[in-house]
């Protein structure tokens, strides 16, 4: 998901391409040619399954272009706006369907986190509680952390996907991490 | 609450079959059948509308039919009645 990373001019020429797509549907092949795969790996990590993968980036493209009259242009890169769609989407499924969902973490960015805050050493020792704490968090703290511990995003791309500022999305991420210190440390 | 589970090491999709499933035309296909209002579509090409409708045409003659029974049987449904009174008054 290095889609984020555009600049100006990148941002201006996508733009481009919505606009067209809004008036003429068939003109909405480059966006989903440049994010088809980046949508389908997103939800294989979740899913690790590939009907599923393809069902749900199939349904977070056609949602996308039923309401593409209704996007605005603010600066963002679209791909914001598509995975904002996406996460609602899986999350609407995981919600219906009686099925396991996936959540990626990558241990080394977990763990660099825990070094930082001096608790790297419970990390290691009591994982399956730290585990269990991370599953027991709600969709969007859970998105939070995924987002930021495994998609490895910055706070700007974290804000943006989830149409919150760059500095909320800071805070409400490290409120996540807080309360998940703070109960490991409860149970220490 | 949603069940879940941790996966500390994920493994890629193939590409291969990553690619099988991309198909704007077919995206497209599903687009315009979610997009085109009913009335655009000739009826025949809609099996499922056609026997909808054919249904409900078959419930509303059933219905008519039997609304025209039904008057009559109302009336004198067994013609019990007509001895009974026959016999009180000869």
């Amino acid at each position: 998901m290095d889609s984020h990373h555009k600049n100006k001019e990148d941002l201006e020429r996508e733009a481009g391409e919505v606009l067209r797509a809004q008036k003429n549907p068939a003109a909405f092949a480059p966006l989903y040619e440049r994010y088809y795969e980046v949508l389908f790996r997103f939800f294989w990590n979740r899913t690790e399954d590939y009907d599923l993968s393809s069902d749900l980036t199939q349904h977070t493209f056609l949602k996308a272009l039923r309401n593409l009259g209704s996007y605005q242009f603010r600066n963002l890169p679209f791909s914001a706006w598509l995975f904002r769609i996406g996460i609602n989407e899986m999350n609407m499924y995981f919600r219906k369907a009686e099925r396991e969902r996936i959540v990626p973490l990558d241990l080394t960015l977990l763990r660099e986190w825990a070094g930082e805050e001096g608790i790297d050493g419970y990390l290691e020792k009591e994982f399956t509680r730290v585990e269990k704490l991370i599953l027991d968090l709600p969709p969007d703290q859970l998105a939070l952390i995924e987002l930021r511990f495994f998609e490895k995003k910055s706070f700007l791309e974290i804000g943006q996907i989830m149409k919150i500022s760059e500095n909320n999305a800071k805070v409400k991420t490290y409120r996540v991490l807080d309360k998940i210190r703070k109960l490991m440390e409860e149970k220490e | 609450m949603e069940k879940r589970k941790l996966h500390t090491r994920t493994t890629p999709p193939d590409p291969k079959i990553m690619g099988r499933k991309k198909d704007f035309g077919a995206f497209m296909d599903n687009y315009r059948k979610g997009t085109t209002p009913l009335y655009k579509k000739p009826l025949y090409k809609n099996p499922r509308l056609f026997l909808a409708l054919l249904l409900i045409i078959l419930v509303a003659i059933l219905v008519f039919e039997s609304g025209e029974e039904s008057p009559s049987e109302k009336q004198n449904p067994t013609g019990a009645d007509t001895v009974k009174n026959e016999k009180q008054n000869p």
